[in-house]
């Protein structure tokens, strides 16, 4: 029974991480010149020589959802590190800072919350100039707001704990204790938070894409493939919209199953089942 | 060179201070307890002397100095539940580095096992944990050491054997200890002084009328809605 329980738990860690490096490693291998157009195969359903089918323009569909997969990653690595990074940072300071700090933050907490979000992100990307680089600093910079909170809320929690009180009096300083005990014991969190930015940010990439800002119409990314793909769905090309679609969820689901299991593995409570 | 109170009083809201005008005074080598009822405040007393408090009134001195921020504390408290000071995450030879680098002898004095060192606290008895916590606040920079319960979780034998090695190193270290307990036959035992606390207020009194105190029953703050069970119309 326990072996039963850990032995899933790897499973299911080396099943989701082996599901995102098939993909990285196709991104890498795979030859970006059949993103060509080629009308005399234009249209054709799923088959052996192209799995995912073909769109109406000939270009092979697996290729373009996998190109479209690897900009998701990027974008998701990215905007869940960034996001990740500003939280620690705010989340601990507003905790352990003074009143005057502690509310300055929490109020920008609750200003960027507030905005609706996918207008906030087409904002920031029209502002910092549109393109690839507008979609990647947009996601990056609005997806720490809820993650800051946790994290303010978890070291407030601890910041009266008897040890952290101890370690002070035994002569400690705060970056000692910030380092050693808080953030060693809000690690999971942190790990668990950081998971779940990504299908959070991949899936907020995939809808402005899908919406049409930032990537011109032949950069391969799943929201441009899903937006083109819903004007052929009535002509009955399912393979255009059901093989990007679910290696999006899949992509997603991936990350979310690591998070949930390593959280899980880390927690000592847990280290006997 | 004495841990001194000096007019002391605390409080956690305005309206009840807990206690106010405490003298106290525990020179160095000195072993001096504390006995009271519970809830009157003598934890609340250790942590202000081990400045894990701030005292609403009134200051403590340290060989006539104040506690200083961000340095070691020379007066160190040994708590009565040993799981609440150690890190969950951290291993037991982490905890005790955090202090010091003990020696061997002092483990094992107080029978502390190498194979402890790489569990975590989850993983050893409450008694294990407390050795710790004791050998932990033996940093040699502690002057002065108060020990809040510290054994009233452990059984006889092993509180026997604590006492036994914890006294051995206070009086070759000179190190002045107040032990807080309700135990009465402990104090009488141990202390060469000791101070009553009742009613807001803190009291020497002789160590061989200490069977005599009269057993009261402690201050109960009810809320207003409770005198309304006796009411008949509920």
């Amino acid at each position: 029974m326990k072996l039963n329980l850990k032995k899933k738990v790897v499973f299911s860690i080396v099943f989701s991480l082996s599901i995102i490096l098939i993909i990285l490693l196709l991104s890498i291998v795979m030859d970006s010149s059949k993103l060509n157009t080629n009308y005399e195969i234009r249209s054709l359903a799923p088959s052996f020589t192209h799995i995912f089918g073909t769109d109406w323009m000939g270009r092979d569909m697996l290729l373009r959802t996998v190109k479209g997969l690897q900009f998701s990653l990027m974008v998701g690595l990215l905007g869940a590190f960034l996001g990740v990074g500003i939280a620690i940072i705010l989340g601990v300071i507003s905790a352990l800072g003074s009143e005057k700090v502690d509310s300055a933050i929490l109020w920008t907490i609750d200003l960027f919350i507030g905005m609706p979000h996918l207008i906030f992100m087409i904002l920031i990307s029209f502002a910092v100039g549109k393109g690839a680089k507008g979609v990647v600093i947009a996601t990056a910079l609005t997806h720490w707001p809820a993650l800051a909170r946790l994290i303010r809320n978890e070291v407030l929690h601890l910041k009266n704990m008897e040890y952290i009180n101890l370690s002070h009096n035994l002569g400690k300083s705060n970056w000692f204790v910030v380092r050693n005990h808080i953030l060693l014991i809000i690690f999971p969190q942190i790990l668990v938070g950081f998971l779940l930015l990504f299908p959070h940010v991949i899936l907020h990439e995939a809808s402005m894409t899908f919406l049409g800002f930032g990537l011109s119409a032949q950069t391969p990314s799943i929201g441009i493939i899903l937006s083109e793909a819903v004007k052929h769905i009535s002509l009955g090309d399912w393979w255009l919209v059901f093989f990007p679609g679910t290696s999006l969820v899949l992509l997603v689901k991936s990350f979310d199953n690591i998070g949930e299991s390593l959280r899980m593995y880390v927690d000592p409570q847990m280290r006997y089942i | 060179m004495a841990l001194e109170c000096k007019d002391v009083g605390f409080h956690y809201n305005t309206e009840n201070w807990l206690f106010r005008n405490v003298d106290l005074r525990v020179g160095k080598g000195e072993i001096v307890g504390i006995i009271g009822y519970s809830g009157c405040g003598k934890t609340s007393l250790s942590k202000l002397l081990a400045d894990y408090l701030i005292p609403s009134e009134g200051e403590i001195l340290i060989d006539g100095e104040k506690h200083k921020k961000g340095e070691f504390k020379k007066v160190q408290l040994i708590y009565q539940h040993p799981e609440k000071i150690m890190n969950p995450r951290w291993k037991m030879k982490e905890i005790l580095s955090e202090s010091y680098e003990p020696e061997q002898k002092i483990l094992d004095k107080f029978g502390i096992r190498n194979e402890w060192f790489n569990r975590y606290p989850i993983e050893l008895s409450g008694g294990e944990m407390q050795r710790f916590s004791i050998v932990r606040s033996l940093n040699p920079k502690t002057e002065y050491l108060i020990a809040d319960e510290m054994t009233t979780m452990l059984d006889g034998l092993t509180q026997a054997f604590i006492w036994k090695q914890l006294l051995e190193i206070v009086k070759t270290r000179n190190i002045g200890l107040i032990i807080i307990s309700h135990e009465k036959d402990i104090i009488k035992k141990l202390c060469d002084r000791c101070y009553y606390m009742s009613d807001q207020k803190v009291e020497e009194i002789n160590i061989d009328s200490i069977y005599f105190i009269k057993k009261q029953s402690p201050r109960v703050f009810l809320h207003p809605w409770v005198s309304l069970i006796n009411n008949k119309k509920f």
